[in-house]
């Protein structure tokens, strides 16, 4: 579908607006654009200025047995000079526009191209040396020989890919410091929405109505109930300044939250753990499973008077690590979320992990969503962010 | 049989009382039974439509009011009782509820509850039980909207692909394009289709990332790579990783004029 324009009231005017203008004039446009890119002035004035100065060199030829010293003669020595360089820098600034863009292969083609602006300038410069046979400029060294000029062009271009590889280097060291900083930004904001979660009021006081009503009634369930309270409240806090830890740890802490709502939700919540001992060891970010398991119970099962069941299941395969929570619920009720949950997930897991790194949401079947994190497998200590 | 106002009334007094959390349901009914032995609980209900039905069949005096349930609110059950009979929130701490509830005067106990508080909240609906129930219409408009308030932005989308859900994060997405009624999600790989309309979604954007720059088109700024011209002055967003250009029609030119 094309999407380019939009389909409303105004479609129509859009298009001839668009249609006016011939595209080809816009292609050459663009194209000149392209062909001219990094072709500052400044770049322009280095060569101008090695043209001036190989031009007095050139006009002040000791052969010559000192001077003639003339304004005429240094200009005619700069003529030539700008003749045999300008080319060979024009053209290889364009062709780097165009060259591959990794390393050797640009350097194999801007090197061919080096030559091809050789010619040139060599050509052009023995037409200016023809026109200025009358005059009393001795010629240049490497107007006898083109490998001189094709030297100088290839010192320029060693110059030339020296500093691109600089610029790339340094744009990779400031990429770097972003993504650190980056990383840093989206485990404050895990941190603070655990936290969020964790001291929401609601949440709180209703565990303590809980608590206080068991330890009259059935004090082993008011003990077990004060057991997943503080260890969901402690628990948070220190693991969440690692980039990892171990997955057997971080579900802990979902089943101290799951145990919470159990005991609020009673029949209506049930809950399975399918988790083989050798997955409980892989390394995974902090808090994304209480995350998810928080998700599944606040927006698929507490809206339903009949409640339903959370099912975490981990599986571990040669290279990748596999955690998904589903649940029973109502499923995405809304298209749109405000939750950041969700999207924190996600980009941590970017920053993290890059594309070996998803967060994935489906169907679940008959009801119900179930959301999958695919982690690369990863074993025993990580350094911590 | 001629009844004066000072008369004590015959029939007991009947309570409903509708808390989904069976424990504090427990707790609830015998506190009240020991501060108030009169009175009757007529029924329970662990849920907000069980809360309804209860509320027709036994037409409770008073009416004991978990806020969040499941099936429907608190809220929307207090709505139905309105005028009809005693309500008294029985909720959890929630920052809005409490502060339209002082505002309104109307009676809440707070989770978990005080008995004294309790005992306070008994003798003023003893004082009030054979007048009219309150109309709680004005509070309960308040507090919805003041629940509203704390709306914030949209952080992610999904989008359903048969059996798949897409998730979309906000930061992903390149633009928002209408059609008919419904929107494409255009991201830089994909775009999917949602069945909601796009005035509905720029109202839940934020606005300092997406901009409308047409009736049809609304923009995520950080994905745009340039604006360009025509000869006619015609303004048209180029994207970053998409290779479509989107118009900027004349309403919206403004957006652009420090660029």
């Amino acid at each position: 579908m094309d999407l380019s324009h939009p389909r409303l009231d105004d479609t129509a005017e859009v298009d001839i607006a668009v249609a006016s203008e011939p595209t080809t004039l816009i292609a050459v446009r663009r194209f000149l654009g392209r062909c001219v890119q990094g072709l500052t002035w400044r770049r322009v004035g280095v060569v101008v200025v090695f043209c001036a100065i190989y031009g007095a060199v050139l006009s002040h030829d000791p052969r010559n047995g000192g001077p003639p010293h003339s304004v005429a003669t240094y200009l005619l020595g700069l003529a030539v000079a700008l003749t045999s360089f300008l080319p060979v820098f024009l053209v290889v600034a364009v062709a780097a526009n165009f060259a591959p863009k990794r390393l050797t292969p640009r350097t194999i083609v801007l090197g061919l191209v080096v030559v091809a602006g050789t010619v040139v300038g060599f050509y052009l410069m023995t037409i200016v040396l023809g026109a200025l046979a009358g005059y009393d400029v001795e010629p240049p060294k490497h107007a006898r020989s083109p490998l001189a000029l094709l030297a100088i062009g290839w010192v320029g271009l060693t110059i030339m890919l020296l500093q691109e590889r600089d610029a790339a280097a340094a744009l990779a060291t400031y990429e770097a410091a972003e993504h650190r900083l980056e990383l840093g930004r989206q485990m404050s904001e895990a941190q603070l929405q655990v936290l969020q979660s964790q001291i929401e009021p609601h949440f709180l006081f209703n565990s303590l109505a809980h608590v206080r009503r068991l330890y009259q009634t059935d004090p082993r369930a008011g003990r077990a109930m004060m057991r997943h309270l503080s260890r969901y409240l402690s628990a948070a806090q220190p693991a969440l300044r690692q980039t990892s830890i171990g997955l057997g740890h971080d579900l802990e802490l979902a089943v101290a939250y799951l145990g919470i709502q159990k005991i609020r939700m009673g029949s209506r919540l049930a809950f399975e753990i399918d988790v083989p001992d050798e997955a409980r060891e892989a390394r995974v970010p902090p808090m994304m499973i209480t995350t998810l398991v928080e998700n599944s119970i606040k927006h698929g099962l507490s809206p339903l008077p009949e409640g339903g069941m959370v099912r975490i299941v981990a599986r571990l395969d040669a290279s990748a690590l596999t955690v998904s929570v589903s649940d029973t619920g109502q499923g995405f009720q809304a298209s749109l979320g405000t939750g950041v949950g969700l999207a924190n997930i996600r980009a941590r897991l970017g920053v993290l992990y890059g594309a070996s790194g998803e967060l994935s949401l489906h169907q679940n079947m008959p009801r119900g969503v179930m959301a999958a994190i695919v982690v690369p497998a990863r074993f025993g200590a990580v350094a911590e962010a | 049989m001629s009844i004066t106002g000072d008369l004590a009334r015959i029939e007991p007094v009947k309570a409903l009382i509708a808390e989904d959390e069976a424990n504090l349901c427990d707790e609830l009914r015998e506190t009240l039974a020991g501060l108030w032995p009169e009175l009757v609980i007529c029924a329970v209900a662990a849920d907000g439509l069980q809360a309804l039905q209860q509320l027709e069949r036994h037409a409770p005096d008073v009416l004991f009011l978990d806020i969040q349930m499941p099936g429907t609110s608190g809220l929307e059950v207090a709505k139905h009782a309105s005028g009809r009979a005693h309500v008294v929130f029985v909720t959890a701490y929630d920052k809005y509820a409490v502060a339209a509830f002082e505002q309104g005067a109307v009676d809440y106990v707070m989770k978990p509850f005080d008995p004294e508080r309790l005992a306070d909240t008994v003798k003023r609906l003893k004082g009030r039980i054979d007048s009219a129930p309150a109309n709680l219409e004005g509070l309960l408009r308040a507090l919805y909207e003041k629940m509203g308030s704390g709306r914030q932005y949209i952080r992610w989308i999904t989008a359903s692909q048969g059996q798949e859900l897409r998730l979309i994060t906000i930061e992903e997405v390149c633009y928002f394009q209408a059609d008919n009624k419904c929107t494409q999600v255009v991201t830089a790989e994909k775009e999917s289709l949602i069945y909601r309309p796009i005035k509905e979604l720029s109202e839940a954007l934020d606005p300092s990332t997406f901009w409308r720059i047409h009736r049809g088109t609304i923009v995520n700024i950080r994905h745009i790579a340039g604006i360009s011209r025509d000869y006619r002055g015609r303004l048209s967003v180029k994207l970053k990783q998409r290779s479509e250009t989107l118009p900027v029609s004349a309403p919206y030119a403004h957006l652009f004029k420090q660029m």
